[in-house]
């Protein structure tokens, strides 16, 4: 321990069309860890990771592998100078068996396949590395565990002295995962390093040895990990405490606006993604959304947006069942919503700030004929602008050139700035910059004070109880717990055991 | 601290070039597409100064010459517009050959078929070849909604339908039993007559004039021009507030298609004596490239189909004093299309420009953060 194995120094990575994902980003990986990636989503470790393995060049920096410069073009290259990474989806072909997967990209093979000889390699470097793959199945037959193994030993196997993992648990069972974790822990004895990337703060606690911490593409820091406690890795990774307090007068809400039950909806497997779900939104209440990323979330935020017509049980809109009105309708009777992927789904980013400010109600712009009024839409595009606090040069500026946070506040200006009767949040600060958050926050609580209906489903614990006066657990498509969090606070521990599947409530049935 | 704030305010410094740096770069590949075919008319002519003279000024030689160059660009000044509308609406609909040839087979019934009063004979046949031309342009689409029969492969066999469809009414209807194959010559009264004396620029110029300001009109002032280009750049967007893609669509495609076979009767009864196009047309693809040096920009349309029909007629003019041939000039159309359609040609100045202009937008982001 202590010998440097690998040095990344000061790596900025700009993507065309100028997404900047790592920041000056310098890390030292030691001969022989485990070290540890943290970070949210969008926090650039899946970047970083890519230029570590040659699949992506970076803008400026440079790595060195045992003090010696690396130019990796190419993958085969990293593998050469022994990078060797397993990505969080496989690059295994389905239709051939293990040992073909294993065999391809492997130098010195005959012309012709020898199936034995090729097995029998697989075998010696599975008896070696202890992983237990069966190399003469088809991989599609491959549990995803073993699927997870046979990369790995793929790697490893190509004798790499760095392996890389990308959210590995991410498509693990628990007992797969220990299982894993007991793998690493062998392949750590038997001297290989290992990078393992995870948002998951336990795993991280129990088998890493340090740890660096990503945040907007910037590094926050390498720590022991001993020496953290979660509170501060948690505040390290978003940014600011957790547990921050916003101040929000207690508020009694008004009449029903959104009344849905029994929802149920399956995708095309026949999956169920919402199960008998029931939601009742009162004007001038926060109603918050916590689960686990998948469980039944973002089917509900389409169903409830009227995206989704495919739906079982009814959903009302003040009162109206909301089946046979179109998505236009309810934006004019007054449904406000803001989408999870927001450069695809919130705006339309080759299109100027205007275009986007007032795309749903251009008729209040126009003339009997259909002609803009370009100076009403400048004038108010300015004052949107300005009250929203978006930096922008000119309202004609495009959407793509703005930064996140200010792409979000155009999203934000476009759906707050109209009569809103109910308003549905999907991630609403996700990725976006600490001001932009708090600027947004203090939004929503104003359209709460003014009596707004306001579902807000978001995967940051933190958003959910300092904002939300109830909240809503989901776990596989199916409300598990309900809380009054105004009157009686709830912890983030205890929504943990609900968004888990560890707990449910009994009277879930009405 | 003073020198702080004052920093917060300046945004980074831009270059004109850079913001406009598509159109520098359809410049960039036209100069070095006509070097070329300089170098190679310089190697390949027995005067190469003689053939460039003809090729560069042979268009300005006479009235006659010069407004020829006019008259060959008008179809394809026609279908440019119908291919930017519908290709802004984010359908590759490349029917619009379909609805031009049918438009001038329509035309050319109204006009030997119909009785005759000038004015209101022009009128009806234009109309009618617009609305047929719009109908022919929305089918591809419309089929891909019910059957999802790819649009791109569905509209090349609607093309074919329609050539020979209006070929056999041509042939069934129209036909005069002479030497070649064509109609019956189309009554004086029912043409569209001489605009400019001593040329063959008629009144279709006008026409197409009054089409090409409601296109730019339309696409850059109107709701509806806004409304086709969110549903062509981001169909999620666009459905997500609200709009009716699929009626917008389906709208694009009709005006698109109304225009290409406008664009059909205007040429045949502008510039024939009578139906003579046996074989199909083939304007979608001029109509296309001329989409496309305009940066996809309605306004620029005009310019450059004038810009190809100038070179086509000046390699016809050269190709008469000299032994090269017409056919150089399709050799360098081949060459700017390959340059402009490649994405990465001239690719890294820009993204060099971007990731500098987007690091100094994040530091003076983060210093007003701090400020």
């Amino acid at each position: 321990m202590g010998v440097e194995l690998l040095r990344v120094d000061s790596i900025t990575k700009v993507f065309d069309g100028g997404i900047i994902a790592n920041q000056d980003i310098s890390l030292t990986i030691l001969q022989g860890e485990i070290h540890g990636i943290v970070g949210e989503n969008g926090a650039g470790k899946s970047t970083l990771m890519k230029i570590l393995y040659g699949m992506e060049n970076p803008t400026s920096g440079a790595i060195y592998l045992e003090n010696e410069r690396l130019e990796l073009r190419t993958s085969r290259d990293a593998i050469e100078k022994g990078i060797g990474m397993v990505h969080q989806h496989f690059m295994l072909i389905e239709e051939l068996s293990g040992w073909e997967n294993f065999r391809l990209g492997l130098e010195g093979k005959p012309f012709l396949i020898h199936r034995q000889d090729d097995l029998n390699e697989l075998r010696e470097a599975d008896k070696k590395y202890q992983l237990n793959v069966d190399g003469s199945l088809l991989v599609r037959d491959m549990s995803v565990g073993m699927k997870q193994k046979l990369e790995i030993l793929k790697i490893l196997h190509r004798g790499v002295k760095l392996l890389i993992l990308d959210e590995p648990t991410a498509v693990l069972t628990p007992q797969e995962t220990d299982e894993l974790f007991a793998r690493l822990s062998d392949l750590k004895k038997q001297g290989v390093t290992i990078v393992f990337i995870s948002h998951k703060l336990n795993e991280i606690r129990q088998i890493c040895d340090r740890i660096t911490i990503l945040r907007d593409g910037r590094n926050m820091g390498t720590y022991p990990v001993g020496g953290l406690s979660n509170e501060k890795i948690s505040e390290l990774m978003v940014g600011r405490e957790v547990s921050q307090t916003i101040d929000k007068p207690f508020q009694e809400p008004g009449d029903v606006v959104i009344h849905a039950e029994n929802l149920k909806q399956a995708d095309v497997h026949g999956v169920e993604k919402l199960v008998n779900v029931d939601i009742t939104l009162r004007a001038g209440e926060i109603l918050g959304i916590a689960g686990v990323d998948g469980n039944g979330q973002n089917e509900l935020f389409n169903v409830l947006t009227g995206q989704a017509k495919d739906y079982v049980g009814q959903i009302f809109f003040e009162g109206d069942d909301v089946h046979h009105i179109s998505i236009n309708q309810l934006n004019k009777l007054g449904l406000s919503k803001v989408p999870a992927d927001r450069m695809k789904d919130g705006v339309c980013k080759e299109l100027t700030i205007w275009e986007n400010l007032f795309s749903p109600r251009i008729k209040n712009f126009t003339s009997k004929f259909g002609a803009l009024k370009q100076k009403k839409i400048d004038e108010e595009a300015r004052k949107l602008i300005n009250d929203f606090q978006i930096k922008a040069n000119a309202p004609s500026q495009r959407v793509q050139t703005l930064s996140g946070g200010n792409i979000q506040k155009v999203v934000v200006a476009r759906e707050f700035s109209t009569d809103v009767h109910a308003l549905i949040l999907n991630e609403p600060t996700r990725g976006i910059d600490v001001g932009a958050i708090s600027f947004i926050h203090q939004r929503i609580l104003e359209m709460r004070e003014k009596g707004s209906a306001i579902l807000l489903i978001s995967s940051d614990l933190g958003e959910l109880l300092s904002l939300s006066d109830r909240i809503i657990v989901m776990y596989k498509g199916e409300v598990v717990a309900r809380f009054n969090h105004q009157e009686s606070p709830v912890t983030e521990q205890e929504l943990g055991l609900y968004m888990l599947g560890l707990k449910k409530m009994e009277s879930m049935e009405s | 601290m003073n020198k702080k704030e004052m920093s917060v305010n300046i945004p980074p410094r831009r270059s004109i070039i850079m913001e406009n740096f598509s159109i520098v770069r359809i410049a960039i590949a036209l100069a070095l597409a006509l070097s070329i075919v300089f170098i190679i008319i310089y190697f390949v002519a027995d005067d190469p100064w003689l053939a460039i003279n003809r090729l560069v000024a042979g268009p300005f030689q006479s009235w006659r010459s010069f407004f020829s160059v006019i008259e060959r660009a008008m179809p394809i000044i026609f279908t440019g517009l119908a291919m930017n509308i519908v290709l802004q609406s984010g359908v590759f609909n490349i029917g619009q050959d379909g609805a031009f040839y049918m438009g001038a087979v329509l035309a050319s019934v109204v006009a030997l078929k119909l009785p005759t009063i000038v004015g209101v004979t022009q009128f009806v046949a234009i109309f009618v070849s617009a609305m047929a031309g719009g109908i022919i342009s929305m089918l591809p689409v419309l089929l891909y909604r019910y059957t999802k029969v790819n649009p791109i492969v569905s509209a090349i066999m609607f093309n074919s339908i329609f050539y020979y469809g209006g070929a056999y009414i041509v042939s069934t209807f129209l036909l005069e039993r002479s030497g070649t194959w064509g109609s019956h010559a189309f009554p004086k009264e029912a043409k569209l007559g001489l605009m400019i004396p001593k040329s063959k620029m008629h009144w279709g110029a006008l026409i197409l004039l009054i089409v090409y300001l409601g296109v730019v009109y339309l696409m850059r002032k109107t709701a509806l021009g806004m409304k086709i280009r969110t549903v062509g750049l981001n169909p999620t967007f666009a459905t997500n507030v609200g709009l009716n893609s699929g009626l917008i669509i389906l709208g694009a495609q009709f005006l698109g298609g109304s225009i290409a076979g406008m664009g059909g009767a205007i040429e045949m009864l502008g510039m024939y004596q009578r139906f003579l196009w046996q074989g199909p047309v083939n304007y979608v693809w001029d109509g296309l490239m001329v989409h496309m040096l305009a940066n996809g920009n309605p306004a620029f349309i005009p310019v450059t189909a004038i810009f190809i029909a100038f070179l086509r007629i000046g390699s016809e003019i050269m190709s008469r004093s000299t032994n090269i041939p017409p056919e150089v000039v399709a050799f360098l159309q081949g060459i700017v299309i390959v340059l402009v359609a490649s994405s990465k040609f001239l690719y890294g100045f820009k993204a060099k420009y971007d990731r500098k202009i987007s690091l100094a937008q994040v530091r003076s982001d983060s210093e007003g953060e701090f400020a």
